[in-house]
């Protein structure tokens, strides 16, 4: 079956489906018939695909059609899911077995060095065992540094361990790590070849194919989690493609990629790592799609949930892509939207640490036993329990008034740990709380930004999940950052930024040219052009047309002797010898401006070290937020008045309550207010004006 | 506790600020530096300082710079006001003097720069980092053969040489001239600048926020809070003295192959710890150290140990110890012209083990269940290093500073888990082991190995970490020399509560090898099938040059074990075994365990197991043997006695030593360690060194190996015990 994107079958399929596999929730959110529809269902861990037809059926109810007809309808179903991410964060994969260049099968318990920065030895433990020792079989076969075979692979070698492997120690799918396979992948691939002899059908993942750079560790330990991850990945990739082709899916089928892009069925089946990290991209994505419908070019985003705060950034319209992440003690060669996490969620839980100084986080009370105020036994005070006890949060109208907060013991809770020790009211422990986890927040946007050598007054800061809005403009003002926009459909922005992706694929190759020789630039042409060949070529195979595939190159930079690279663009076409030492002046401007005026190292030649070809597929997207018109206020804006305590101010007032259906186009509040939401509650401090712009996003200003 | 009258929240989050602040000027300095030695092996270190040279806040990238920022800013206040000279924005000190200026050793260089508000002098920001090279007769700034310091490179007592923010022109053609890799080591400096530059501002911007007065009472509550948590910690370990020996090795120069006896002796008092080292005369080789080193590594000793949870590293936490290194002239102590450019890493590594040895002793003895759960094996402390100059495949040269052996040390087996493969040393946290393919695309060598060392981890219930073992032949240039050295080959790290000591490192030289030939057949050189002369050569080296076809294997030691090898589960030594962690001899000697093919042979490991205990006390046992109450203390001691843990057998009178009580085994340590197939360098000369193992003579439990020389009588047990104060 052809995954292309847009092909309809007749019937004139018209639908798009973005579905985010979280934590807790599938989310849905469908473009159709001219408006947008939202389903969720809890996450179903036995087997993911049930969730995400309920969350589709739920969305379908809100168009009164049935979950099969509206699958008929669809053009394009995108699917992000944490079953990549969860096997293994939970160690739980595949039995894989590695045949590994003789004298070095111990590189993953070395793991580049495993110790922390952190100084406590009782946090000093090894890496997890992806696989086991007995599972890694060394091979005798050799080739150096410019790429040369030193010695031959012996081929019945390969044979022979890779069925010691598979029958004697078990394993059910392989890795094949040679020593500079990315200068020379000749070996990697006649091994694969030898095993594919004997069998045919077993998973093997050679190393160059899933990150062609140096630094075996790097390159060796994407290859083995590519491999770890593929049998849960293949389970679920095949039993949603078989519900929804049975259930009537007949449009095109992409799985989105921590990458911020969608790729085909028979790719996510053969790099199923790609899959790793596909919900936080999928909400920069949105963000990104947002901002450029707003005309911004630079935007710090967060997003809130009940265990953590993600945060990442955009500048030019560019979002960030790690390089080389680093999977919690895994040091990996995967590319993917840069986004960090803290412990920040309305479940963290506040405490008093050993010097007597209160804290938040990063412990979280979870949904059980829960904050206090849900009355499930939690005796420990949550930021939940904080906003509820300030005000901010309508006991009776909790999760849309499905759960009914118990006030009194959200202040029990606050009051017994923080109350007596520091002679606080309940208030003031509940604005303690508030600030610190906002403190906590702002410390990770400033990580994103300052840390990358960006000013976040430069940038607005979207906020969205449910639960982000109350603290955004507290979190934007520790920062100076003077705009806060808040989207509409603020809690399922992650299933909605899926909608806006295109197909994509990326591939670094090192290369390593001395842009002090630049005789060298004909070997790097030859293998840009072979990169760029073989990636359209993929594109084209999914389905696009040559005039829908972009494709954007880009190189790693270095001083020769630095071991940090930075990135430059290339040109579209194939590089001269002259090129040289105009990409060295670029890289020099660069250099200083990311690192500072007279940073640049003297007299030192520089390496192109990487060279990456990234390549988009465009399909026709959804329209997504048609601009509005300013509308007349239907209605008195203020539905009622709350008493709250202000965090900042630390004093109690009567607010009024925006009701949001009547908060049009072009309307204007000035704070202090709330706006309450269908998903979310917005706080509008005094000092700070709220208004609803064309696309009907709550846009706040200082 | 009682309310506070400040602002606890702001407090915190100024707290968090300032350690924000020392984290990114480690990041401009990480980006910023192309050195392998700061990006991959993460040699260097970055702090705030106020006025009266106080830490505000300290990244934790290598620990003993707590140490040379400490003495290096106090030499610069000292200085400034000896000089009456006028501070100003942009000034800025090398420093990297053992001697005057409390650095490490003279190749970790320091730049530190004054910190102002508003024109208000407010402290100082220190960086410091593990530079290419220093000059002199060693590369990288390790001389073995120097025999007086003004041998061992460029020496910088605080020397200003920044000026508005930039090196002086003049001294910039000083250093280049006086270095192997001119542009790499100015590059360093101009990089540790950028590091500082970046505190200043992030330091005006924090105050911006927080305004003056606030800032300077928030430091103030802050090293309080620190100082009050850690007496809280250390009210609740038993006062009295506390004691422990180690020996430093030398065998350089032209002999003779030295043991120089350091001790150290843990005052604990109340909520104060008085540290006092002693050592024999200095000598003139590189080992010597300083009170940058001592101190330096003393605190590293005690932070792994006692740095936990919820205690920020800020200058509240110096306040309840000191440290004192006695008259001036030994090797705890030196003065010029003692050479001093292994400071950090000989006497200075010994002395960071004494430190957490002494620790250990006492709080094993502590009733705070939490304390007893600190106490952990010795990590190494201790690696084969190398430093090599010479021409490379790429029409250059390389200057070669692998961190490789040091930062793949074992670390030293914790109460809740075995030892950490690879953890490093003790100061060398974040560290990272290099890539194989970083070495070769940069330098003329070919790697034939990178493994772990089977049995390298200390015996153990709980086993220490593991080490690396490489080998790379020369395969390109014309050849390579520089200084070899290595800090632990004969006296390994020791356990604790009968856990056995680690291997030690090694390394050697294999001359004219068939590693030329092997791949001119087009067949892979092994480990198996390396062939050559092996050389055996000093630990410490003035020079070895490598030919092209020679090879160099290093070996790095592990870490030490934790509790009684016959407590460790059977099946954790079988995974073991079949994993190749331990081989099957090494499994049925100290473990008692025996496996039938891949199983656990149950009634064999029994049987050796109960012929080990007898052999142990040359008797059959009258107790079973127990694990004991808290893991990794097997030794308990009331008003009167000195017990087992596991049998309550007494063994001593309080007052005196457990080892009276104990039955004996003490073997040459090589002997004892080629039974057990571990690695240690044999003595050729006197003294030897040997394991003591000594056992319960009522359950023979493994109550304590240590490792000592044969000169020494006994070594010494804690004394002068009171109760612990209780506040």
């Amino acid at each position: 079956m052809s995954n292309s994107v847009g092909n309809g079958n007749g019937t004139a399929p018209s639908a798009f489906i973005g579905v985010d596999v979280g934590g807790t929730h599938t989310d849905v959110s469908v473009v159709y018939d001219g408006r947008v529809e939202r389903g969720k269902a809890l996450t179903t861990y036995d087997d993911f695909s049930r969730g995400v037809l309920e969350a589709v059926g739920v969305a379908a109810g809100n168009y009164e059609l049935g979950m099969e007809e509206l699958l008929r309808r669809t053009q394009l179903f995108i699917n992000g899911t944490t079953v990549v991410t969860n096997t293994i964060t939970t160690l739980r994969g595949s039995r894989v077995g590695v045949l590994i260049t003789s004298g070095f099968r111990d590189a993953f318990r070395l793991a580049g060095g495993p110790r922390t920065t952190e100084i406590d030895d009782h946090l000093q433990v090894n890496v997890p065992d992806l696989v086991q020792r007995r599972a890694i079989a060394e091979i005798d076969e050799r080739v150096n540094w410019a790429g040369e075979v030193l010695v031959p692979l012996d081929v019945e070698q390969v044979k022979a361990q890779a069925r010691y492997l598979v029958e004697e120690v078990g394993v059910d799918a392989l890795a094949v790590c040679f020593l500079w396979s990315h200068a020379n992948e000749a070996h990697e691939l006649a091994a694969e070849a030898a095993i594919k002899e004997v069998y045919p059908d077993l998973f093997v993942t050679p190393s160059h194919r899933v990150f062609p750079v140096e630094g075996e560790t790097r390159r060796w330990t994407t290859a083995i989690l590519n491999s770890f991850v593929q049998d849960r990945a293949e389970v679920y990739l095949t039993s949603l493609n078989e519900r929804l082709r049975s259930a009537g899916l007949g449009g095109g089928l992409a799985f989105f990629q921590g990458l911020g892009g969608g790729i085909s069925l028979e790719k996510a089946r053969q790099y199923p790592l790609g899959l790793l990290g596909s919900g936080p991209a999928g909400g920069a994505l949105g963000a990104n799609e947002l901002a450029k419908r707003m005309g911004k070019r630079r935007v710090l985003l967060g997003d809130m949930g009940g265990t953590s705060f993600d945060t990442g950034i955009i500048s030019d319209n560019e979002i960030h892509i790690d390089k080389n992440l680093q999977l919690g003690p895994f040091m990996t060669g995967v590319n993917i939207v840069d986004v960090i996490s803290v412990g920040a969620g309305g479940g963290s839980i506040g405490w008093v640490s050993e010097r007597g100084v209160p804290q938040v986080g990063p412990q979280s009370a979870g949904s059980t036993p829960g904050p206090a105020a849900l009355g499930r036994g939690g005796e420990q005070p949550t930021v939940t329990d904080a906003m509820v006890t300030l005000g901010f949060i309508d006991p009776d109208n909790y999760l849309g008034g499905r759960v009914q907060l118990r006030p009194e013991l959200a202040r029990a809770a606050l009051d017994g740990t923080f109350g007596e020790r520091f002679g606080w009211s309940t208030e003031q422990a509940a604005a303690a709380i508030h600030d610190l986890v906002v403190v906590n927040m702002a410390n990770a946007v400033r990580e994103v930004s300052v840390g990358k050598g960006h000013d976040p007054r430069d940038f607005l800061f979207l906020a969205y999940g449910g639960t982000l809005p109350l603290f955004a403009s507290q979190i934007a003002e520790r920062l100076s950052i003077d705009t806060i926009v808040i989207p509409q459909n603020s809690s399922v922005f992650c299933a909605l930024g899926l909608l806006s992706s295109d197909y994509v694929t990326r591939n670094d190759q090192g290369v390593n040219w001395d842009l002090s020789k630049p005789d060298g630039v004909e070997r790097v042409n030859a293998i840009a052009a072979r990169m760029v060949e073989e990636a359209i070529a993929q594109m084209e195979s999914e389905g696009f047309a040559r005039d829908q595939i972009d494709v954007q190159r880009s190189a790693d930079l270095r001083f020769q002797g630095q071991a940090y690279e930075l990135t430059l663009p290339m040109p579209a076409r194939p590089l001269t010898a002259d090129d040289a030492s105009a990409i060295f002046d670029d890289f020099l401007a660069h250099y200083e401006r990311t690192y500072g005026e007279g940073t640049a190292w003297k007299g030192v030649p520089a390496s192109l070290i990487n060279y990456s070809v990234t390549v988009t597929g465009r399909g026709e997207r959804p329209q997504l937020g048609a601009v509005a018109a300013a509308g007349e206020a239907a209605g008195e804006l203020v539905r009622e008045t709350r008493e709250v305590f202000l965090p900042a101010e630390r004093r109690r007032e009567r607010i009024p309550v925006i009701d949001d259906a009547r908060f049009v186009v072009g309307a204007r509040v000035e704070g202090p207010a709330i706006i309450d939401a269908v998903d979310t509650t917005i706080y509008v401090p005094p000092g700070t004006t709220a208004v609803r712009d064309e696309h009907m996003n709550y846009v706040l200003t200082r | 506790m009682s309310t506070a009258d400040y602002d606890v929240i702001a407090a915190e989050v100024h707290r968090k600020a300032l350690q924000n602040l020392t984290d990114e000027m480690a990041i401009t300095l990480v980006r910023t530096s192309g050195s392998p030695i700061v990006t991959e092996s993460k040699d260097f270190s970055t702090c705030l300082l106020d006025t009266a040279g106080e830490h505000l806040g300290f990244s934790s990238y290598v620990l003993f710079h707590v140490g040379s920022s400490l003495i290096g800013t106090k030499a610069i206040i000292d200085l400034v006001a000896a000089q009456g000279g006028e501070l100003k924005p942009g000034d800025g000190w090398v420093v990297n003097d053992p001697h005057t200026a409390g650095a490490m050793h003279q190749g970790d260089v320091s730049i530190i720069m004054p910190t102002f508000y508003e024109g208000e002098h407010l402290g100082w920001s220190f960086a410091n980092m593990h530079v290419l090279d220093v000059g002199g007769v060693g590369i990288s700034g390790y001389a073995p053969g120097a025999h007086d310091v003004y041998q061992e490179g460029l020496r910088f007592p605080p020397i200003k040489i920044i000026r508005d923010g930039r090196i002086d022109p003049e001294w910039e053609t000083y250093i280049a001239a006086n270095v192997r890799a001119p542009g790499a080591v100015l590059n360093d400096i101009r990089s540790m600048v950028a590091s500082n530059r970046t505190g200043e501002r992030k330091l005006k911007q924090i105050i911006d926020e927080f305004g003056l007065e606030h800032h300077k009472r928030y430091c103030e509550i802050n090293k309080d809070l620190s100082e009050q948590v850690l007496r809280e910690r250390i009210a609740k370990i038993p006062d009295g003295v506390y004691e422990a020996v180690d020996w430093n090795e030398f065998d350089g120069h032209d002999g003779p192959d030295r043991l120089l006896e350091l001790r150290v002796r843990l005052e604990v008092d109340g909520t104060d710890l008085r540290y006092t080292y002693s050592g024999v005369p200095q000598i003139d080789a590189f080992v010597n150290s300083t009170e940058g080193p001592m101190f330096g590594q003393a605190m590293t000793g005690l932070m792994t140990v006692l740095v936990y949870g919820d205690l920020p590293v800020n200058g509240g936490l110096w306040r309840p110890i000191s440290v004192d290194i006695g008259e001036p002239g030994t090797i705890v102590n030196s003065i010029p012209p003692a050479p001093v450019s292994n400071a950090h890493s000989e006497v200075g590594m010994r002395a960071c083990k004494l430190s957490k040895d002494v620790l250990c002793q006492a709080l094993a003895l502590s009733d705070d269940p939490l304390l007893r759960s600190r106490i952990a094996g010795q990590h190494q402390d201790g690696f084969p290093g190398n430093a090599l100059f010479g021409t490379n495949q790429h029409g250059g040269v390389s200057v070669i500073f692998y961190p490789d052996n040091a930062i793949g040390s074992g670390g030293g087996a914790q109460t809740i888990n075995d030892g950490q493969d690879a953890y490093g040393l003790t100061c060398t946290t974040g560290g990272g082991i290099p890539d194989i393919e970083n070495h070769e695309g940069a330098d003329p060598v070919l790697f034939l190995w990178r493994r772990l060392v089977a049995n390298s981890g200390g015996p153990g219930q709980m086993r220490g970490g593991q080490s690396l073992d490489q080998a790379y032949a020369i395969t390109d240039g014309s050849g390579m020399s520089g200084p070899c050295f290595n800090a632990c080959a004969q006296v390994p790290p020791h356990g604790v509560g009968g856990g056995y000591p680690g291997s030690a490192g090694s390394f050697h030289p294999v001359r004219e090898s068939n590693v030329p030939a092997l791949l001119a057949a087009r067949t892979l050189p092994t480990m198996e099938r390396l062939d050559g002369r092996e050389e055996r050569v000093r630990s410490k080296l003035t020079h070895i040059n490598l030919a092209v076809g020679d090879v160099f294997v290093a070996t790095a030691g592990g870490g030490a074990g934790l509790g009684d090898p016959l407590l460790r589960p059977p099946a954790l030594v079988v995974r073991d075994v079949i994993d190749g962690y331990v081989t099957a001899r090494h499994a049925e000697h100290v473990y008692g365990v025996v496996l039938a093919g891949s199983e656990l042979d149950a009634a064999a490991t029994d049987a050796t197991r109960a012929r080990i205990r007898r052999e142990r006390i040359g008797a059959e046992p009258g107790r079973a043997l127990r694990a004991p109450a808290s893991i990794g203390v097997s030794l308990v001691r009331d008003a009167e006695w000195w017990s087992c843990a596991s049998c309550a057998e007494q063994l001593a009178p309080a007052s005196g030593n457990w080892r009276e009580g104990a039955v004996l085994r003490e073997l040459p340590i090589a002997e004892r360690y080629e039974q057990l197939e571990m690695i240690v360098r044999d003595r050729l000369e006197e003294p030897r060194v040997t394991t003591r193992e000594h056992f319960c003579p009522g359950c023979a439990a493994s109550l304590g190996v240590d490792v000592a020389t044969s000169e020494l009588e006994t070594l010494p047990a804690a004394s002068a015990l009171r109760e612990a104060v209780v506040v």
